[in-house]
């Protein structure tokens, strides 16, 4: 089990590759944001985007199956959950053939002024294209328990 | 689902939807379960016009809230809409 103590402050990780169809743009769209920017390519074309985009909740969907994959394996974390994020910015469109990959920064871990057995640990969370750019980022927390006295 | 929810809204409402540039605060904070039945608000609590495109912003609160009304989500973020084209007289 990977605990709080495990979790170093400034630790930067680097991870993952996630192909970008269109149609799990579309068919997530139809679903769980049904705008014509996802979910039609011809009307998008005269949308702002100019063309196809994911939903930004897509690619914070993405995002997790990066995250999920890359922990496939390891030790499992005393994670508690997340209590939310901060300061989400979409940043790029992302579309149809694009290739992602995500970068996290551990930021602070701040005692829980109530129950003394865990932190809340906060992270930088980027999403960047095949070109670099970042095209989603997003400060986010996450509850760890320390690990229990021996 | 949140989305799902919000889609529906601003179809109801008959309001161009042009996406969002993100969200400042987001709390999750109660668990959903297999089951729950979740509905939505959504609340304006600003509006503006952009200074640098045609278009309008909207700063959203939107909650959504399970079968026992108990808040399963919050999310405070700004909307892009599309304004009223200066010909196009209100019904």
């Amino acid at each position: 089990m990977t605990y709080l103590e495990d979790i170093v402050v400034g630790t930067v990780r680097e991870f993952g590759r996630y192909a970008v169809r269109e149609d799990e743009i579309i068919a997530f769209a139809k679903t769980y944001d049904n705008q014509p920017f996802h979910t039609d390519a011809v009307a998008a074309k005269d949308s702002i985007y100019g063309g196809l985009i994911a939903s930004g909740w897509q690619v914070c969907a993405m995002f997790m199956a990066m995250a999920c994959e890359s922990q496939k394996g390891q030790d499992r974390m005393a994670s508690l959950g997340s209590p939310g994020f901060d300061d989400l910015k979409w940043l790029e469109p992302v579309r149809p053939g694009d290739v992602l990959s995500a970068r996290t920064e551990v930021l602070s871990a701040t005692p829980s002024r109530l129950k003394p057995d865990r932190d809340t640990v906060s992270s930088r969370i980027q999403v960047l294209n095949q070109t670099g750019k970042v095209v989603l980022e997003m400060t986010s927390m996450g509850r760890f328990l320390r690990r229990p006295a021996a | 689902m949140v989305m799902g929810l919000l889609a529906d809204f601003i179809k109801l409402r008959g309001l161009v939807g042009m996406g969002a540039p993100g969200i400042d605060r987001c709390r999750w904070l109660v668990p959903v379960w297999p089951g729950d039945v979740l509905s939505g608000r959504a609340t304006v609590m600003a509006a503006r016009l952009s200074a640098s495109r045609p278009m309008g912003l909207i700063t959203l609160r939107t909650e959504v809230f399970n079968q026992l009304n108990a808040k399963v989500v919050q999310l405070d973020g700004v909307g892009m809409y599309g304004l009223r084209p200066a010909m196009d007289v209100a019904p």
